[in-house]
């Protein structure tokens, strides 16, 4: 036959290709059915990657856009060794790391021999010391990727910024108050990675490219920050004062230029700070005004209609209300001041005037203006931990009559230099009593405010008309009374030195501690900006408001003309500009080591 | 072709063999009939298919190529925004932590820099809003007779 042998190669050769065709058709069922599911996780796992965009939380600027705080990716190197490849040293390791990290290879060595997992070898690594370390592909080395927040500026505007821990988490400040402004999280992406390790343009979700480049602006002035600090500093200094505070308000708003509270902390490093100085005392601590607050008592009185701007008083220098003496500061040098109108009574900071002005009213009329001004209560600054102010209750008010005696002179009840700030701009912007904060908005890329926090509406509590009276008093203030020290030559400020005993732990008032403190208002003609330095506890029996703080207002407001170009309302008092101008109290630079006298500045 | 039927053609018997093979060989007319219709068919579908497979085939290579070299294109220029950002971050904390330094050094070593002060200030009055003026229309006597370009 023939035919035979033909049809059997035929036979064979069908047999084969059948036979390995089902051979590879059940490899492929075996495969994809059996073990289909973890094949297609190993393959995930190599293509797949979870990767987490650097999302830093917002940038903080001030108005100027200069960056108080931004955030920087930051590595932190760990070692396993157990994953080192078989013949790989720790000293090969060692001394391929050393030059990176700059750091002796022995002692890389002694670390990377501690434990076999691990190990963190470095942390702060910059993103090219990453780098480098990564592209030298040694097995069983990680660099892990963190966030570490900056503070440019190190200590100028630490109270009100505030600082982040080690977790990224806000502890002080507006990082604390405005976490949710300032934080930002994007959930990992899952992204597939071809052979050569490079992500895969599909699956990519719409916007992963797109960065949130927004920061928050506050109001802060940075220029303004430092002059404040500056100023304050040598003051303290100068007299030996435990604490000091600067603020600077824009009284038409509500919002904070400079807030300065010495001594402070350096963000950066806030491990190395004492707790307590993470506290921003301008917000938190309660202090009794003094004297600072005699015009917002002479705006309620005015206001009331129980004075007018021409009432006359006779100060006899001292009086006793319900057996208690009440005395002018003044007392024994000059004692009776005689017959003294309201501005007079403001010009001499009497205290026996005010006492007198203030019992023209009910007491009861006089604790719902002061419950009306917001004693008792908080500002609602978008500061964190901010203390409410403290008042007597209604009845002990009422019912003794030296509560409002001591109140009408600024004491006997307690409030944050804040509020007081707070309390003042009502006489600058017409008698609104606006809400203080420090955050402006969010800025976009281009700088363009696009957001702003709703603040409430500002409550009008005195009339225009008084504001403006009790301007014109505080003028005389700074022209002919005890605020002279605060004097600007072409401008006129309105302003009201305050020096009011410390109240003691236990009650009544300490015998040596005072608070010194001076509020500026300027321009007088068209008040805008509130300016209040308080001094606790200055040394040296010439450490009155008008010594210690009535200098620093008058600091900061130079700056304020000369960073807003303010110009003169009275050109014609300016020096001439080619003449030597009078040195100011801080044109000198401090000597680096003052010792146990220094010499006070008048 | 079978065995039996070689032998035969290879030892063919002498005498059998024609005189003349040229007279023997005649050519037969293939009959004039038709190809089928479906066979033409097949070959055109054969004929069309593989140009279209051709043309397929330059297709598909080319969209491959097109996504592959469009992937990596879009893998360096995520690598390089990757770099960008990563430069303008640094680029805006060295810029900003210049700043702070150099303030700082000017106020603790002022070298000749002191505190600007209003009395060392000049201040410009901003000049009052001049009224519009319109233009007076050009007068057409003063326009030259001749040419001056010379």
């Amino acid at each position: 036959m023939p035919a035979k042998p033909a049809v059997s190669r035929v036979l064979l050769v069908w047999a084969l290709l059948l036979v390995g065709g089902l051979g590879l058709g059940l490899r492929l069922a075996l495969l994809q059915l059996q073990q289909g599911t973890s094949l297609r996780e190993k393959a995930q796992q190599q293509q797949l990657v979870a990767l987490r965009p650097f999302i830093p939380r917002r940038q903080v600027v001030d108005r100027n856009g200069t960056i108080l705080a931004v955030d920087k990716p930051v590595y932190t190197l760990f070692a396993h060794p157990f994953l080192f490849k078989s013949g790989v040293t720790p000293e090969q390791v060692a001394a391929a790391l050393s030059p990176i990290l700059e750091k002796p290879a022995a002692d890389l060595v002694q670390r990377l021999s501690q434990k076999e997992t691990t190990i963190q070898i470095e942390y702060w690594m910059s993103e090219e010391t990453a780098d480098r370390i990564n592209r030298l592909r040694i097995d069983g080395l990680e660099t892990v990727q963190q966030q570490r927040r900056l503070y440019p500026l190190q200590d100028l505007a630490a109270e009100v910024v505030g600082y982040v821990n080690v977790d990224h988490e806000g502890q002080a400040g507006i990082e604390y108050a405005q976490q949710k402004l300032l934080e930002r999280d994007m959930p990992p992406v899952m992204l597939a990675r071809d052979g050569g390790g490079s992500l895969m343009a599909a699956n990519v979700p719409p916007g992963f490219l797109d960065a949130d480049q927004a920061s928050v602006q506050l109001t802060l002035d940075v220029r303004l920050q430092r002059t404040a600090r500056y100023v304050l500093r040598q003051q303290l200094q100068n007299f030996r004062a435990q604490r000091g505070a600067v603020i600077v308000m824009d009284a038409n708003d509500g919002a904070i230029l400079a807030m300065v509270s010495e001594p402070t902390y350096n963000p950066n490093r806030y491990y190395d700070y004492d707790v307590s100085l993470f506290r921003n005392w301008t917000v938190t601590d309660l202090y009794e005004p003094g004297s600072t607050f005699k015009p917002i008592n002479v705006a309620i009185a005015l206001e009331t209609g129980a004075i007018t701007p021409d009432s006359h008083f006779y100060d006899p220098g001292q009086i006793s209300v319900s057996g208690w003496p009440i005395q002018n500061f003044d007392y024994n040098d000059v004692g009776a001041h005689g017959e003294l109108t309201v501005p007079q009574i403001l010009e001499k900071s009497s205290n026996v005037g005010m006492v007198q002005i203030m019992a023209q009213l009910q007491p009861e009329v006089y604790y719902g203006w002061l419950e009306r001004l917001g004693l008792g209560q908080n500002t609602g600054v978008d500061l964190p931990f901010e203390s409410p102010s403290q008042i007597k209750r209604q009845e002990q008010f009422v019912a003794y009559s030296i509560e409002s005696a001591t109140a009408a002179f600024g004491q006997g009840f307690s409030l944050t230099p804040l509020q007081l700030v707070q309390l003042e701009a009502t006489l600058a912007n017409g008698g609104r009593l606006v809400v203080p904060h420090i955050v402006r908005g969010l800025l976009n890329e281009q700088g363009e405010l696009f957001w702003q926090p709703s603040l409430p509406p500002p409550r009008q509590v005195f009339s225009t008309n008084t504001a403006q009276t009790v301007i014109r008093m505080m003028q005389g203030v700074v022209e002919d009374g005890t605020g002279q020290a605060a004097r600007v030559p072409g401008y006129r400020i309105a302003g009201k030195t305050g020096t009011a005993q410390k109240a003691g732990p236990n009650g009544g008032y300490l015998e040596r501690a005072k608070i010194t403190s001076f509020v500026g208002i300027f321009p007088a003609g068209a008040p805008r900006y509130i300016v209040l330095a308080v001094i606790d506890e200055p040394q040296g029996d010439d450490a009155f408001g008008s010594t210690v703080a009535a200098p620093i207002v008058k600091a900061v407001i130079e700056n304020l003309i000369t960073a807003h170009g303010i110009s003169p309302s009275h050109p014609d008092e300016m020096p001439a500009l080619n003449s030597e101008p009078t040195p100011g109290a801080f044109d000198t630079v401090p000597e680096p080591a003052p010792d146990s006298s220094p010499s006070p500045t008048p | 072709m079978n065995m039996a039927a070689r032998q035969a053609f290879l030892s063919p018997s002498p005498q059998r063999r024609p005189p003349d093979r040229r007279r023997a060989v005649t050519s037969l007319p293939l009959p004039p009939q038709a190809s089928p219709r479906w066979l033409v068919a097949l070959l055109l579908l054969h004929r069309y298919s593989l140009l279209a497979t051709l043309g397929l085939a330059t297709c598909t290579f080319s969209v491959y190529g097109w996504s592959v070299y469009s992937q990596q294109t879009w893998a360096n220029q995520y690598r390089q925004l990757e770099q960008l950002r990563r430069d303008e971050r640094q680029l805006t904390s060295v810029n900003a932590a210049l700043y702070g330094q150099l303030t700082q050094r000017a106020q603790e070593q002022p070298a000749g820099l002191v505190l600007q002060k209003p009395s060392k200030t000049l201040f410009l009055p901003p000049e009052p809003q001049r009224p519009w003026q319109t233009p007076k229309a050009a007068d057409p006597g003063s326009e030259p007779s001749s040419p001056v370009g010379y």
